[in-house]
């Protein structure tokens, strides 16, 4: 018994060796074979590589964008005007009260002669105010918004939370520049998705149309491979790891021609941002980014080889 | 075994190929298919290989009916096969070894016994002093031997050649059907459509003789040659089920 059984797992775990032998001399082959035509294999990758960074880069722009006007930015900002009757005791209560809500950054309170004096150092209303019998200006709370994840919505619930508040008159949100970079951000990363989806499609029809110009010159040799016993699985294998290997080579071009127009654009961008003063550092395509572009480019390279050999090497029957 | 029952088959052209057609050969015969030119010969071996199928009938191979088999089936039925054709279909850009390996690696087989076999089946046809070389650099009738080792070295059970000499002169067609005869003394069931028949006239096997796709004689050579005399080797021939 245990003899049989010794061979059995034996020539399961050859098998499974040829196997594996198999696939590494399958996939060195077809490096070669890419190899063997410098010039075209190259085009080809860098036409899927633009394909790729288009995309990537777009979504890079729009990631700047968001991080430059993120948190520390603090483009939201809200002032709530307080009823006349409120003293100055209450409405620093209601500031803290207010620094305490979670969408809330800071809360200041402005007292009436403050707003007075802060008023009175613009051009041209020196004594404007003293010349009046009482102040008429009222308290307020700055609050700033932290608007990193703010959406408009978002924005209007907390004006209509503090209009509730006791003692609070009127909110005046100064929304417009918030709205305006908000949907131009969405829209941006709307584009990035959609390009993303077309050009992806782009790439795997690239790929898919390589991979048939690929079966139709090993026409013959598919056939008599078919004929002597050969699985579609088998036969498809190397035009897989044709569209890997091409997939993975447009990716790596991909990140690189991401880097060096990153180092252009970094280097353009530094002297506007030392003439303005600005401490302002630009969000680039890190290590994730550059693994999450090499798996993209993989995989689409073997999709779009699979769709391909699937369907062409199927058409391939023996007369 | 390979059977066929009263299989026809239609080109989707119209063509009637093979009308009606029943036999059966046994596991460890030899036998010949012969016919005209457009008789019906490698129709009749294609639909063995499910390279078509029938349009009406069944085929059966060890028993089993194969004409329903799926396109997932069909590989493995395939290596059952070793077949030879005419123009020895190698491929141009490997070598020897590499062409006569290759039913070996679609099978699976580890690299160590991949050489051996290949080693084993080119000694076979006395090749083993070429297997570094390209196809192009041999003779017809060694490119032909190289296609006999391919179809012959994951030791099939059938072996089915297709016109095998017909490129060659008598003498190099006289080895290659001592090497199909070779392969069956083993327990290799032979199966070879030729119209040569000075070749069929000397050998002491059946053949099955078609007509514009009808099989109309299945017995020796003799019956269906008008040359050779019986041969004298008759009771040596496995008794053979037929049903014309
Ligand atoms: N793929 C095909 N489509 C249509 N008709 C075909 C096809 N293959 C063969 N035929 C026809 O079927 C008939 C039988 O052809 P087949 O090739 O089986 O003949 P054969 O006996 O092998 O002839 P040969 O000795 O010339 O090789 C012929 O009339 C041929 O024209
Ligand atoms: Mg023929």
């Amino acid at each position: 018994m245990k003899p049989s059984v010794q061979a059995q797992s034996d020539t399961a775990q050859s098998g499974f060796m040829a196997w594996r032998q198999h696939h590494r001399s399958v996939a060195i082959e077809s490096l070669v074979r890419l190899a063997k035509h410098p010039l075209s294999s190259f085009v080809t990758m860098l036409v899927l590589a633009i394909a790729i960074t288009l995309p990537s880069s777009l979504n890079l722009v729009v990631r700047n964008l968001s991080h430059l006007l993120g948190p520390d930015s603090s483009t939201l900002q809200m002032s709530l005007y307080l009823s006349a009757n409120v003293s100055a005791s209450e409405a620093q209560k209601l500031a803290s009260q207010l620094q305490g809500w979670p969408e809330i950054n800071q809360a200041v309170y402005v007292s009436p002669s403050e707003a007075k004096q802060a008023f009175e150092q613009r051009e041209g209303f020196e004594g404007l105010i003293d010349s009046l019998p009482t102040n008429p200006l009222p308290g307020l709370i700055t609050l700033s918004v932290k608007s990193a994840t703010l959406s408009a919505e978002q924005a209007d619930k907390i004006e209509s939370k503090a209009l509730q508040l006791d003692g609070v008159a009127s909110v005046k949100m100064d929304l417009q520049w918030f709205q305006r970079i908000s949907a131009i951000v969405v829209l941006l990363n709307q584009l990035a998705a959609g390009l993303a989806i077309l050009l992806a499609t782009g790439v795997m029809l690239v790929v898919g149309n390589t991979i048939k110009l690929a079966i139709d010159s090993r026409r013959e040799e598919i056939i008599v491979i078919k004929l002597i016993g050969a699985t579609n699985a088998f036969i498809r294998r190397p035009f897989l790891y044709l569209g890997l290997w091409l997939g993975l080579g447009a990716a790596l071009l991909a990140v690189l021609l991401s880097k060096i127009s990153e180092c252009a654009l970094t280097y353009a961008v530094s002297s506007v941002i030392d003439a303005y003063g600005a401490n302002i550092t630009l969000l680039t395509l890190g290590l994730n980014d550059g693994l999450l572009l090499l798996a993209c480019g993989a995989s689409l390279g073997l999709a779009g080889a699979w769709l391909a050999a699937n369907h062409h090497i199927r058409s391939l029957e023996p007369q | 075994m390979i059977a066929f029952e009263q299989v026809t088959k239609c080109y989707t052209s119209g063509q009637e190929a093979l009308s009606d057609v029943s036999f059966s050969i046994k596991t460890g015969e030899m036998a010949f298919v012969t016919g005209h030119s457009g008789a019906g010969k490698s129709t009749l071996l294609k639909l063995m290989m499910l390279i078509e199928r029938p349009t009406k009938g069944h085929i059966l191979i060890n028993d089993v009916t194969v004409d329903g088999f799926s396109h997932r089936q069909i590989p493995l039925l395939r290596r059952k096969f070793g077949i030879v054709h005419q123009n020895h279909q190698l491929l141009s850009d490997r070598s020897v070894f590499d062409n006569v390996a290759l039913p070996l690696i679609i099978a699976g087989f580890a690299p160590r016994d991949v050489g051996r076999r290949v080693r084993g089946a080119l000694d076979k046809v006395n090749l083993l002093g070429k297997e570094k070389q390209l196809p192009e650099m041999l003779s017809g009738g060694e490119q032909q031997r190289v296609g006999i080792a391919r179809a012959v070295v994951n030791k099939p059970p059938f072996l089915i050649a297709d016109e095998p000499t017909g490129n060659l002169d008598p003498e190099l067609s006289a080895q290659i059907m001592q090497i199909f005869k070779d392969f069956n003394n083993v327990g290799v069931t032979v199966l070879v459509a030729t119209h040569d028949l000075a070749l069929l006239a000397r050998m002491p096997h059946r053949s099955l003789t078609l007509r514009e796709g009808k099989l109309i004689g299945s017995g020796l050579p003799s019956s269906s040659m008008h040359h050779s005399p019986a041969q004298p080797h008759d009771e040596h021939q496995p008794s053979v089920q037929v049903d014309i």
